[in-house]
C-alpha cells in the first residue's frame, strides 16, 4: 500500500518545455530623447547567464524607424548595434515619438513623449563649500545648497551632476576611483539638497534637472534577486526590452570649492 | 547563559522528585451499608462503584480471598484498610487518588498496565449492573423509566481543569453531545436512570459513567484520566478507533489535538502543536519556515487563529520556525479545515481554535522543560476554593539550535551584500550598506542579542456552579538582531577612529487578553460573553549607520536605511449562545462587533516618510446556526452569519452548511459547504531581506477589496476494529486576492532620495484536492499514513493570468510511525511532497542610464512555471519517561533528530550577478538537527 503511493507519488512535475520559447529572442532597446540632441538608439541581444561580457552582442543591420505623428524618420547605424539621426532639431518639447522595427518575424514597438522643460528651477547657492577633515581640528559644517522647482502636477524628476572641468580634482585625496556623472532619480518631489557624499571632486559643475517620464524611473529601478519574490523587470518596448524614452532639462551651475 | 539555566533546573529537579515520593491519603468519605457475600475482587467493585474511587488490583492476586461480613455506614476508607490487612495486602494511593492493591511496591508498575486494560474490558461488559447485594437492590428501587434530562461538567481528574468537546454517548441509544468550552453538557431525553454513558475526549482514557436514581437528580462530574502512553497521540477525534458508537463521526474537516501527548512524536527544539497539525492530510508539511497552517491551498493568513477568543495576528517565532503557543498552556485546539461553523468568520481558509488551560483546582504545581531551544516555567495554583491561577513562560536562549535557524536567514544577506559592489541589480536591500569595505576593513561582529519569548496568564473564578470568569492574557514577542559593527582600520577612516553599524532589527509580537464569562442560565441555555483586546506590532531598522569620530573626540553620524513600523489593534466584543432546544434540536446565536486599527509606516533615514497609513475599521454582525438529527442516520447543521464592514459600507452574508450521514454502524458519509468572507489581510514577504517579514492592511473600498471564498466538501469515512480510513475531497473557490508589491525607486546609490511605491494586485484563484488518511489506531504499533492530492491555482492579471500558486503542492504523504514499549516510546516520520513552484530567471541584460551606468537586470519565466526538486524528510525521536515509584509520570527525557538524512531541501533560490554572470544558489531548508528535551514536573 505504502509501496504503490509512492510510486504514484513519484511520478513528479518536470520543467515544462514551451516556458522557455520566445524569451531569448526579445532585443534590448536603450534610448534617451532629449531635445536638441540628436537620437541615438542602441540595440543589443539578451546575455546568457553564464556569458561574462558587460553588454550583450549589438544587433546590426536593422531598420529602425521613429515617428513624430507626421513624420517619419529611419535611423542609420553608425557603429555596430547603435542607430542614430543626426538631425538634433527632430526631437521637440511635448512631442510623441514612436519606435519600431522588424526582428526576427516580429515588429518591436516603443513609444514616448517628451516632457515639458522643468520650470522654477532655483538654488540656494551657486557654489558648494566641502568641509575638510585635517587633524586635530573639527570639520566646519555642511551648509547644503537646495534646489527648488515647481511641481504642481506630482511629475517625476531626476538630477545630475555633471563636472565639466578637463582635468578633474577629487576633493579627497584619497579617493581614487575615476569620475562618474552623479545621477539621481527624485521621483515626484519639488526639492533637492546637496549631502557631503553627491561630490567627489572639486570644480565646476552643471546641474542637470531633468523633468523624465515615469517609465525612466520603473525601467531602471532594481527588482529583486531571488526565486520568492522575483518580477519581472518594467519596460515600454514591447516584444522587446530595456528602455525607449524622452526626457527635458534645465540648467544651473554650481562650483564646489573646499 | 545555558549552563546557568541547567544549573538552575538540576536542583529543582532533584527537589520535585524527593518531594513527591510521599503516598497520598485517600480523601473519600462514603460509606457502605450492608450484608456482604462474595470474592474479594466484586468487594472491591460494589466499593468503587460506591465511592467513585479507581481501584486497580490483579484479580490473579486476589482470586482466593473471600468477604463475608455485614457494615454499617462502614468508612471505604477504613475498610479498605481492613481488607487490605486481613489479607496480608497492601494499597497505594497515587496523585489522581487511584488505589492500586499491591503486595510489594513493585506490583504498582504492573497494575498500572492492569488498570489500563480494565477500563477497556469494562468497555465491553454487557450494560448491566454488577450484582449486588440483596439490600443494595432494595435501596435502588426499581428501575424508572424515563425520559431524563441530565447535565454535567467534564473535569480532567488530575487537575481539576474542565475538558471542551468531549464526546458523551448514552450507550445504546443514539442521544449523543458535546461539551462546551467549559466543559458543560446536556442530555435531553435520556430514557433511563440505568443508563450508561460513554466518555471520550483525545488523550484520555475513555469513561464509562453509570446513571442511578440519585446522580441524575443532580449535576453529574465525569472525571477523566490522562491516558498514560495514550493511544492515539493525534487522534480525529471524530474518528477514534474504539469500535463503539462513542465516537463523534458527525463532524467534517476538523483535527483535535490534545498537547498533553505531543512529546512523543519528532520535533526540532519544542513540542509545537501547530506543527503536529502538519503531519495530518489537507495541511501542508512541506513549509519549514512557516509554522502557520496551510490548509488546503489557503495560505496562513486566511487562517483564523484565536486563542481564549481573541485573534492572534503573529502565531509564530523565530521567522516561522516555532508557533507562538506554549503547549504547556494550551489545553486544548482544533483546527477547522473548511466548511466551518457561522460561529466563525473574517476568514477564508480555516480556523485554529486553542482554548488555554485554567490552572489546577486542587493543588499547585510546577513544570519545568529545557530545550536546546528554550526554557519553560509552567506554575498552576488554586487560589483559595473557588478561583485558580495558571502562569507559563518560555524563553529562547541562542543556543547553537536558535543559532542555526538564525543563521538560515541572516547567512543570505552576507551572500547578497558580498556581490553588491557591482553596479546594477540591487538586491532590494534598502539602502544597505554592503559591499565596498574589501580590502583591510577590519571587521569586528557585535553579537546580537536575539531572543524571543511567550507568556501566559489565566485567572479563573468560579462563583458558583453556574458562572465562570476567566482572564486570560498571551503576551509573545521576537527580537531579531542582526545587528553588524564593523570597525574602520584608521588607513580608510582617515586617521580617524571610526566604525560603520548595521543595524538590522526586527521586531515582532503580539499581546492579547480577554475577560470571559460563561454561565448556565438554565440546563439548556448556556452563554459565553468576552471582551478582548489583540496588539499585533512587527518593526524592522534596517538602516546602516556610519560614525566618524576624529581626534578631538567629536562625531558625525550619517544614518541611512529604512524603518518599518507595522501595527495592529483589535478591540472586539462577543457572545455566543447555546440553546438545547430538545434532544435533536440545538440553535447556536451570537453577536460580535470588533474596532480594528492598523498603522503602518515605511521612512527611510529617519526623516522622510515613504508610507504613512493609519486605518480604522469596525466590523460587527451576527449568527444564527441550527443543529438538528433527522431520523436516526442525518444530522444537519445550517447557518448564517452576517457583518457589516465599515469601510465598504457593505453586508455581507454567509451562509453555512454541513452535514453528516451515518450509513451503517462503519460507514460515515459526510458534506460542508459554505461561503466566507476576509476583512484584514497579512501581507508576507518571504525574502526577509527585503523588508519586515510581514505586516496587516485592511481591506478598503479602493485597493484592496475584501476576499470572499466557498468552499465545498464532500466525504467518507470507514471504521474497521483497529484502522480508520477517511476519505474527504474539497473544491475551494477564493476571489478578490491581493497581493502586495514595494518597488523602490531610487537609492542604491549615496546620497540619493527614494521614493516607495505600493501595488495591490487583485485577482482570484482555486484549490481542490482529494485527502486520505489510513490510521492504525490501537495496539503497541500506532500510527497513520496520509496522503494529499491537490492543486491551488491562482489568476492575477498582472502576472498573464492562471499560474500555480506559490503553496501549490500536488502530491504529499506522511507517514506517522509510533512504537510503545514500557517507558519507551520511539516515533518516526517521513514526509514526501512535490516541489514548490518558483519563477526563475532565464536570461539577463544591461541597459545603461542616462550617464552611462550599466544596470543589469534578469528576464524570468512565467509565474511560477518551473518545480523545485521534491521536498522529503525523515524525522526520529525516542521518548523515555521520568517515573516515580508509583509509576507516575513525573517528566520525559526526549532525543530527537530532524531530517535524519540530511536531505537538501531547497527553500528558494538566489540569483546574484558576479562579474556579469548570473550564479544561482540554493538557500536549503535545515539539515540533520538533533535535539534534546528534557521535562519534569513537580507532582
Amino acid at each position: 500500500m505504502y509501496l504503490s503511493l509512492i510510486l504514484f507519488c513519484c511520478y513528479s512535475c518536470t520543467k515544462s518545455k514551451d516556458v522557455e520559447a520566445g524569451y531569448y529572442d526579445r532585443p534590448v532597446v536603450q534610448a534617451f530623447l532629449i531635445p536638441g540632441v540628436p537620437i541615438q538608439v542602441k540595440v543589443y541581444d539578451q546575455k546568457f547567464m553564464e556569458d561574462t561580457i558587460t553588454h550583450g552582442y549589438p544587433v546590426t543591420g536593422l531598420l529602425l524607424k521613429i515617428s513624430n505623428g507626421t513624420q517619419q524618420v529611419l535611423l542609420s547605424e553608425t557603429s555596430p548595434g547603435v542607430y542614430e539621426y543626426a538631425d538634433a532639431g527632430f526631437v521637440k518639447d511635448l512631442q510623441h515619438y514612436a519606435l519600431s522595427f522588424e526582428y526576427l518575424g516580429k515588429t518591436i514597438t516603443a513609444a514616448t513623449t517628451v516632457p515639458g522643460k522643468p520650470t522654477g528651477f532655483r538654488a540656494t547657492s551657486t557654489s558648494q563649500v566641502l568641509p575638510e577633515f585635517s587633524f586635530g581640528a573639527t570639520p566646519a559644517d555642511f551648509v547644503p545648497v537646495v534646489y527648488n522647482w515647481n511641481n504642481v502636477t506630482n511629475e517625476h524628476f531626476m538630477m545630475v551632476f555633471k563636472n565639466t572641468d578637463l582635468y578633474k580634482t577629487p576633493a579627497d585625496s584619497r579617493f581614487t576611483r575615476t569620475y562618474r556623472d552623479m545621477e539621481s532619480i527624485l521621483g515626484t518631489v519639488s526639492t533637492y539638497q546637496t549631502q557631503q557624499m553627491t561630490f567627489n571632486f572639486l570644480g565646476n559643475y552643471q546641474v542637470l534637472l531633468f523633468h523624465i517620464n515615469e517609465e525612466y524611473s520603473k525601467a531602471i529601478t532594481s527588482t529583486s534577486s531571488n526565486s520568492l519574490n522575483l518580477t519581472p523587470q518594467y519596460t515600454n518596448v514591447q516584444n522587446g526590452l530595456g528602455i525607449f524614452t524622452a526626457m527635458r532639462a534645465d540648467t544651473l551651475n554650481v562650483v564646489v570649492t573646499h | 547563559m545555558v549552563g546557568r539555566r541547567i544549573l538552575w533546573v538540576i536542583p529543582l529537579a532533584a527537589f520535585l522528585c524527593f518531594k513527591a515520593n510521599a503516598q497520598r491519603p485517600l480523601t473519600t468519605k462514603a460509606t457502605i451499608s450492608g450484608f456482604y457475600t462474595g470474592s474479594l475482587s466484586s468487594m472491591l467493585d460494589v466499593m468503587m462503584q460506591k465511592s467513585g474511587i479507581r481501584i486497580v488490583y490483579d484479580p490473579e492476586m486476589i482470586a482466593e480471598y473471600n468477604v463475608v461480613d455485614h457494615y454499617n455506614n462502614e468508612n471505604v476508607k477504613d475498610l479498605l484498610l481492613e481488607l487490605c490487612k486481613r489479607n496480608r495486602l497492601r494499597y497505594w494511593i497515587d496523585a489522581d487518588q487511584i488505589v492500586y492493591i499491591i503486595r510489594t511496591s513493585e506490583d504498582v508498575d504492573r497494575l498500572k498496565k492492569i488498570g489500563r486494560q480494565q477500563l477497556i474490558a469494562k468497555e465491553k461488559i454487557v450494560p448491566v449492573r454488577p450484582v449486588l447485594s440483596i439490600e443494595d437492590l432494595k435501596e435502588e428501587g426499581p428501575e424508572k423509566k424515563g425520559p431524563f434530562n441530565i447535565t454535567g461538567k467534564i473535569l480532567d481528574n488530575a487537575n481539576g481543569e474542565s475538558l471542551p468537546a468531549t464526546v458523551v454517548t448514552v450507550r445504546n441509544t443514539n442521544i449523543r453531545t458535546k461539551s462546551n468550552a467549559d466543559g458543560y453538557f446536556t442530555l435531553l431525553n435520556v430514557p433511563s436512570d440505568t443508563c450508561i454513558l460513554d466518555v471520550h475526549y483525545v488523550g484520555y482514557q475513555p469513561e464509562v459513567f453509570f446513571l442511578n436514581q440519585k446522580n441524575i437528580k443532580e449535576e453529574l462530574v465525569i472525571k477523566l484520566f490522562v491516558a498514560v502512553r495514550a493511544l492515539n497521540e493525534v487522534t480525529i477525534s471524530d474518528k477514534k478507533g474504539d469500535g463503539l458508537m462513542s465516537t463523534d463521526k458527525r463532524r467534517v474537516s476538523i483535527l483535535q489535538i490534545s498537547p498533553a501527548k505531543l512529546d512523543e512524536l519528532p520535533n526540532i527544539g519544542e513540542k509545537d502543536i501547530l506543527r503536529s497539525f502538519q503531519l495530518m492530510p489537507g495541511i501542508s508539511g512541506s513549509n519549514e519556515s512557516s509554522s502557520g497552517a496551510y490548509v488546503r491551498g489557503g495560505t496562513p493568513d486566511q487562517n483564523l487563529v484565536l486563542f481564549d477568543g481573541f485573534t492572534v495576528y503573529q502565531v509564530d517565532h523565530l521567522y516561522g520556525f516555532f508557533s507562538a503557543f506554549n503547549s504547556n498552556a494550551v489545553k486544548d485546539v482544533t483546527l477547522y479545515k473548511g466548511g466551518f461553523s457561522a460561529k466563525y468568520g473574517g476568514r477564508l481558509s480555516s480556523v485554529i481554535d486553542i482554548v488555554g488551560k485554567e490552572g489546577n483546582i486542587k493543588e499547585a504545581n510546577i513544570t519545568a522543560d529545557l530545550s536546546l531551544l528554550s526554557a519553560n516555567v509552567f506554575l498552576e495554583s488554586p487560589l483559595g476554593s473557588k478561583s485558580s491561577l495558571l502562569l507559563a513562560y518560555r524563553h529562547s536562549y541562542q543556543g547553537p539550535l536558535y543559532d542555526k535557524i538564525f543563521e538560515k536567514f541572516n547567512a543570505s544577506s552576507t551572500t547578497a551584500s558580498g556581490s553588491g559592489g557591482g553596479p546594477g541589480l540591487g538586491m532590494g536591500r534598502p539602502g544597505g550598506g554592503g559591499g565596498g569595505f574589501g580590502g583591510g576593513a577590519e571587521v569586528t561582529v557585535s553579537t546580537p542579542f536575539s531572543y524571543f519569548y511567550d507568556l501566559n496568564a489565566k485567572y479563573t473564578y468560579t462563583p458558583d456552579q453556574n458562572n465562570k470568569i476567566s482572564w486570560s492574557i498571551y503576551q509573545g514577542n521576537d527580537n531579531l538582531d542582526n545587528t553588524r559593527t564593523i570597525s574602520l582600520p584608521s588607513s580608510i577612516a582617515g586617521g580617524t577612529a571610526g566604525g560603520i553599524g548595521m543595524t538590522d532589527k526586527t521586531t515582532y509580537g503580539n499581546l492579547g487578553s480577554s475577560l470571559k464569562w460563561s454561565t448556565r442560565w438554565s440546563p439548556k441555555l448556556y452563554a459565553n460573553t468576552l471582551v478582548s483586546y489583540s496588539k499585533y506590532h512587527s518593526d524592522r531598522d534596517n538602516t546602516s549607520t556610519i560614525n566618524i569620530t576624529d581626534t578631538t573626540g567629536v562625531s558625525q553620524e550619517i544614518r541611512t536605511g529604512t524603518l518599518e513600523k507595522n501595527s495592529l489593534e483589535d478591540f472586539s466584543l462577543k457572545s455566543d449562545w447555546e440553546y438545547q432546544a430538545t434532544g435533536k434540536l440545538k440553535l447556536n446565536y451570537g453577536g460580535f462587533a470588533s474596532n480594528q486599527r492598523v498603522y503602518y509606516e515605511n521612512s527611510q533615514n529617519d526623516t522622510s516618510k515613504l508610507i504613512d497609513q493609519d486605518t480604522k475599521a469596525i466590523t460587527a454582525g451576527g449568527y444564527v446556526e441550527l443543529e438538528t438529527d433527522l431520523g436516526d442516520h442525518l444530522q444537519l447543521k445550517g447557518g448564517l452569519r452576517g457583518t457589516y464592514y465599515d469601510q465598504t459600507r457593505k453586508f455581507y452574508a454567509e451562509p453555512r452548511f454541513s452535514a453528516t450521514y451515518t450509513l451503517t454502524d462503519r460507514i460515515t458519509l459526510k458534506a460542508a459547504t459554505g461561503q466566507f468572507y476576509q476583512f484584514a489581510n497579512r501581507v508576507i514577504r518571504e525574502d526577509v531581506l527585503s523588508g519586515s517579514r510581514d505586516f496587516w492592511v485592511l481591506s478598503n473600498n479602493t485597493a484592496i477589496p475584501v476576499s470572499s471564498s466557498k468552499h465545498f466538501i464532500a466525504g467518507a469515512s470507514y471504521e474497521a476494529k483497529n484502522y480508520l480510513i477517511d476519505v474527504e475531497a474539497y473544491y475551494k473557490k477564493l476571489d478578490n486576492l491581493s497581493e502586495y508589491s514595494q518597488r523602490m525607486t531610487g537609492g542604491g546609490r549615496r546620497g540619493e532620495q527614494q521614493n516607495l511605491e505600493e501595488h495591490f494586485y487583485t485577482g482570484s484563484g482555486y484549490s481542490k484536492g482529494v485527502e486520505v488518511l489510513l490510521q492504525k489506531t490501537r495496539g503497541k504499533y500506532t500510527g497513520w499514513l496520509s496522503y494529499t492530492l491537490a492543486e491551488a491555482t491562482n489568476n492575477f492579471d498582472v502576472y498573464g493570468g492562471e499560474f500555480a500558486a506559490s503553496q501549490d503542492t500536488r502530491h504529499e504523504l506522511k507517514l506517522v510511525n509510533l512504537y510503545h514499549l514500557g517507558r519507551w516510546a520511539f516515533s518516526a516520520t517521513w514526509t514526501f511532497a512535490t516541489g514548490k513552484p518558483y519563477t526563475a530567471p532565464l536570461t539577463s541584460y544591461t541597459v545603461d542610464d542616462y550617464t552611462g551606468q550599466s544596470h543589469s537586470y534578469l528576464t524570468i519565466s512565467d509565474k511560477n512555471t518551473l518545480r523545485m526538486a521534491p521536498y522529503h524528510r525523515m524525522d526520529v525521536a525516542v521518548t523515555y519517561d521520568l517515573l516515580k515509584v508509583d509509576s507516575r509520570k513525573t517528566g520525559s527525557i526526549g532525543f530527537s533528530l530532524f531530517n535524519v538524512y540530511n536531505r537538501s531541501n531547497i527553500w528558494y533560490k538566489q540569483y546574484t550577478i558576479v562579474n556579469n554572470q548570473v550564479i544561482t544558489s540554493n538557500v536549503n531548508y535545515l539539515g540533520l538537527t538533533p535535539n534534546l528535551t528534557l521535562s519534569l514536573r513537580w507532582k
